[in-house]
């Protein structure tokens, strides 16, 4: 149990299915198809009976009737690797609560569905140098280790999104289903890095996470605005044009960023910090389609 | 009136800077950590400005707030925009109108307040090396102030002026503005006054007149004329005379009520017309010495035209001159006649001013003068004795003859009347006779004279109680003034003829509102001209016989009529007139702007508002 997410919320999670649009490798029994034959109950093909097949996949219909041995083909079930990507920056330990116990929270709910169908999920805090925390769970029912290293997750540092997923695209050689939960706040922007990560194979669901302040600013009058991560300032007084610009600027970035996912197959939902977690799972996540 | 060339105004500078500090303070820039300024920067880079000061005048709230706190700061300046000339060593002229019809007011103010707040602005517009003079309207105008350039002097004379109720005279005012601008040609004369005179055609042109009209049309009543007259026919009766104008924009009846010292013993509510003079006459009965008031009792905008008061004269005791060589008789019974003062001299004193003439066998080369006159005849020549030397009753006289009035003559008897034969001619008349001849004669000729044609000494008249009314009564009859002038109510501004005894002294009259008029008595006449105010006046007379006591009312029907006159208003309609005169002048005119200052305040401070708001509903 952790203090992440309720018993409640947990046992409601067991009823959702994780699923990939691309069919994946998997390394060992899952509830993934996969382009391997197997002994599934998804059949796939038939073909010639060869000495040495089981006897029960032959179809006898088809003996009876043609007086040929053919045998069933199955495709086979196998895991999924899922890489959950938490930003970790500075910028997410905004709000209360933060951006990021929000996105802990998400993610411990995305890898407790992914345990709970037997599938890996790999956590990945992105930082500037994203491989050097990474936790792999592939134990069915052994969630609370997953939990606890999320809950040692501290935010701190800056976070360069296109180098962190570029760079991990180019070590991590099993793709998967990549769950990106991240402000998107970068300055180079993300796209390449989502772009590495599509041409490396991965699967994408990006969750774009915002707190409510960050999408209605409630300052006025002269101020100093400091940048969480890198302490950069910017000075000015906030009347209602600005707020109103801010607002708008705010909102191209976004339909930008979402007219890129729309654009490349990727799946991107965006939360808000004032939506309940489970509200968002079950009213907003669960309609896309990874889930089910 | 705010100036800025005044170095008292640099204090502003300090005041502004401590608000702007103060604003500062208010207004700090506050540190506040954001996710990413990615965002804000995108935001604020089209805008950012160049220099760090910049800022302020970027932002429209300050700016508003600015505006707000200098309008407000030049509003309380009472600032007024003001055209200068090339000339700078003018001489002005103001003539503030202090007659009656000031004292129309408007609430609290007057428009003499409103004049008064008018010159000083003027006067206090003045620059340095330019001069003030100050001139009273009033029924005889007075120079306050001879030209100066003590502005402060001028300021203190026109806040310490007061209004009276009195007329103006317009046309002697600016004779004498005229008079003390003559060394100073090109110079202005401001008239301050509420356009009630008719500005006089022929006036000077060696200086240019500005009016300053103040005051509008106000519905009026007053009383133009209150007088007393004592009745001819009945003894302690008075007619009074009262007139009342109402401006054409009055309406309703007029309340009119009378009171004898202050106890009022009629109300009366009589119609009046617009624009029309009412005319009541009344009789009543009061005693000497007792003050007769009239009032209006109705609500108007002018109450000094709304009283008037009149005192019953006290008529002063006949002067009886008795010309006698020696007379017990005559000198005892005018001793016990109080209501005569009597004289007695042994030669006729016709120089003298004497009421009544007694004389006591006057002989012919004494002339009769041309008064009221009681002869006593004698006979100097002794004639023969009557033969039965009995006395003669008076038998017959005319009972309803004054001079009988209240007398018997039924036990007076003369021992010898036919001594003294009666010169019965044109105008004489026999009031008394004996059987045998007249005793008691009269004649009215221009003067009343009567004659009583036997021996006092020979007769039983002195012993008989009648004498003393016979001698009063024909003392009365014979008096010629016995029927006095109209005692108009005085009038302010007017001579006020005080007849007292108390020639050539200092005489004062002071009235409850600590007003007072002082003056030298010439020949038993006071004439005061200076100015004064209604009301009624208590003498400082050492004479007992003296009247002690006036009622002064307002002037004149012209101050009732209280509103401003069209063709005054054409001649100087204010501001107009006195902007163009300053341009053409090249002299110094003025604008007030404090209204234009509040109102952009207010403008300001609702744009202010409204951003505040709009930002605070975020």
């Amino acid at each position: 149990m952790s203090y992440l997410l309720d018993e409640d919320f947990l046992r409601k999670l067991e009823s959702l299915l994780l699923f990939s649009r691309r069919v994946m490798r998997g390394e060992g029994i899952g509830r993934h198809q996969t382009y391997r034959r197997g002994a599934s109950l998804e059949f796939q093909d038939y073909r010639e009976y060869y000495q040495g097949d089981d006897f029960r996949t032959i179809d006898l219909n088809i003996l009876r009737r043609l007086n040929k041995p053919v045998v069933k083909v199955f495709a086979a079930e196998e895991d999924l690797l899922i890489h959950l990507f938490i930003d970790t920056s500075t910028s997410m330990d905004y709000g209360t609560p933060s951006k990021f116990h929000y996105a802990k929270k998400l993610a411990a709910a995305i890898s407790f569905i992914g345990v709970s169908q037997l599938d890996r999920v790999k956590i990945v805090p992105v930082t500037n140098t994203p491989l050097e925390q990474v936790f792999i769970s592939h134990q069915r029912g052994k969630s609370a280790p997953l939990f606890h290293f999320l809950e040692s997750l501290e935010p701190g540092g800056r976070t360069d999104l296109n180098r962190a997923l570029r760079s991990y695209a180019a070590i991590a050689h099993q793709p998967g289903l990549a769950v990106i939960l991240s402000d998107l706040f970068s300055e180079p922007g993300i796209q390449d890095g989502l772009n590495a990560l599509l041409y490396a194979g991965y699967d994408l669901l990006v969750i774009h996470i915002l707190h409510s302040d960050e999408i209605h600013p409630g300052i006025s009058g002269n101020n100093r605005l400091i940048d969480m991560e890198s302490n950069e300032s910017v000075t000015l007084f906030a009347d209602k044009d600005r707020i109103d610009r801010y607002e708008q600027l705010l909102q191209d970035h976004m339909l930008r960023i979402e007219a890129f996912c729309i654009e490349h197959g990727i799946e991107y939902i965006r939360a808000c910090t004032n939506i309940p977690v489970e509200e968002l799972v079950f009213e907003y996540i669960k309609r896309g389609v990874h889930f089910k | 009136m705010i100036r800025f060339s005044q170095p008292l105004y640099l204090l502003i500078i300090p005041v502004l800077l401590l608000l702007f500090y103060i604003f500062r303070l208010t207004r700090r820039r506050m540190d506040i950590p954001v996710p990413s300024i990615l965002i804000w920067k995108i935001v604020n880079s089209s805008e950012q400005a160049p220099v760090h000061s910049f800022q302020y005048f970027r932002n429209l709230i300050l700016i508003l707030q600015f505006m707000i706190l200098f309008f407000g700061i030049f509003a309380l300046s009472d600032p007024a925009l003001v055209w200068t000339g090339e000339s700078g060593d003018r001489v002005v002229v103001c003539i503030l109108d202090t007659s009656a019809s000031m004292q129309c007011s408007y609430g609290e103010d007057t428009r003499f307040s409103a004049a008064r707040a008018e010159s000083l602005k003027i006067i206090q517009s003045l620059k340095t090396g330019e001069k003030v003079a100050l001139i009273r309207l009033d029924a005889v105008p007075d120079l306050l102030l001879p030209v100066t350039e003590d502005i402060s002097q001028a300021v203190a004379i026109v806040k310490r002026l007061a209004v009276s109720d009195e007329a103006s005279d317009l046309s002697s005012s600016l004779d004498l503005a005229g008079s003390i601008l003559s060394p100073y040609p090109g110079s202005t004369v401001f008239l301050f006054s509420d356009g009630t005179h008719e500005l006089p055609q022929d006036r000077s042109s060696a200086y240019d007149l500005v009016t300053k009209t103040v005051g509008d049309t106000r519905p009026n009543l007053g009383i133009t004329n209150f007088s007393l007259r004592e009745s001819p026919v009945t003894t302690g009766s008075y007619h009074l005379l009262i007139e009342v104008y109402a401006t054409p924009d009055w309406s309703g009846p007029v309340d009119l009520r009378l009171a004898v010292d202050d106890q009022e013993f009629s109300q009366e509510l009589l119609p009046i017309s617009p624009g029309r003079t009412f005319v009541a006459a009344r009789s009543i009965n009061a005693v000497q010495g007792s003050v007769l008031s009239v009032r209006i009792a109705n609500p108007d905008c002018l109450p000094v035209d709304n009283h008037a008061a009149a005192v019953v004269p006290s008529l002063p005791r006949p002067r009886v001159l008795l010309v006698t060589e020696g007379n017990f008789f005559l000198e005892r019974v005018l001793a016990v006649l109080t209501d005569f003062d009597t004289y007695i001299s042994d030669t006729p004193r016709i120089s003298g001013s004497f009421d009544i003439y007694v004389y006591d066998n006057p002989a012919d080369k004494e002339p009769i003068p041309s008064a009221g006159c009681v002869l006593f005849l004698k006979n100097e020549i002794q004639a023969p004795v009557n033969p039965d030397s009995s006395p003669r009753p008076v038998v017959d006289w005319i009972e309803d003859h004054p001079v009988f009035q209240g007398v018997d003559l039924g036990d007076v008897s003369v021992l010898q009347p036919e001594q003294i034969p009666a010169a019965l001619h044109g105008g004489t008349s026999v009031l008394a006779r004996t059987p045998s001849n007249a005793v008691i004669t009269a004649a009215e000729n221009g003067t009343r004279e009567v004659y009583f044609i036997f021996d006092l000494a020979d007769s039983t008249l002195p012993f008989s109680p009648v004498f003393p009314v016979l001698m009063s009564n024909a003392l009365w009859w014979s008096y010629a003034g016995i029927v006095p002038e109209p005692h108009d109510s005085y009038r302010t501004g007017n001579d006020i003829v005080i007849i007292s005894h108390t020639a050539g002294g200092q005489i004062r009259l002071s009235s409850a509102e600590n007003h007072s008029i002082e003056g030298t008595a010439v020949n038993h006449m006071l004439n005061l001209s200076a100015p004064s105010y209604t009301g009624l006046y208590d003498g400082a007379d050492r004479s007992t016989h003296g009247l002690n006591r006036i009622a002064v009312n307002l002037a004149s029907m012209q101050e009732s009529q209280i509103h401003p006159k069209t063709s005054y208003s054409q001649d100087g309609p204010g501001n107009k007139r006195f902007e163009t005169a300053g341009r053409e002048d090249k002299t110094e005119a003025s604008f007030p702007l404090r209204r234009f200052f509040i109102i952009l305040a207010l403008c300001a401070l609702y744009l202010e508002w409204r951003m505040e708001t709009r930002r605070w509903d975020r």
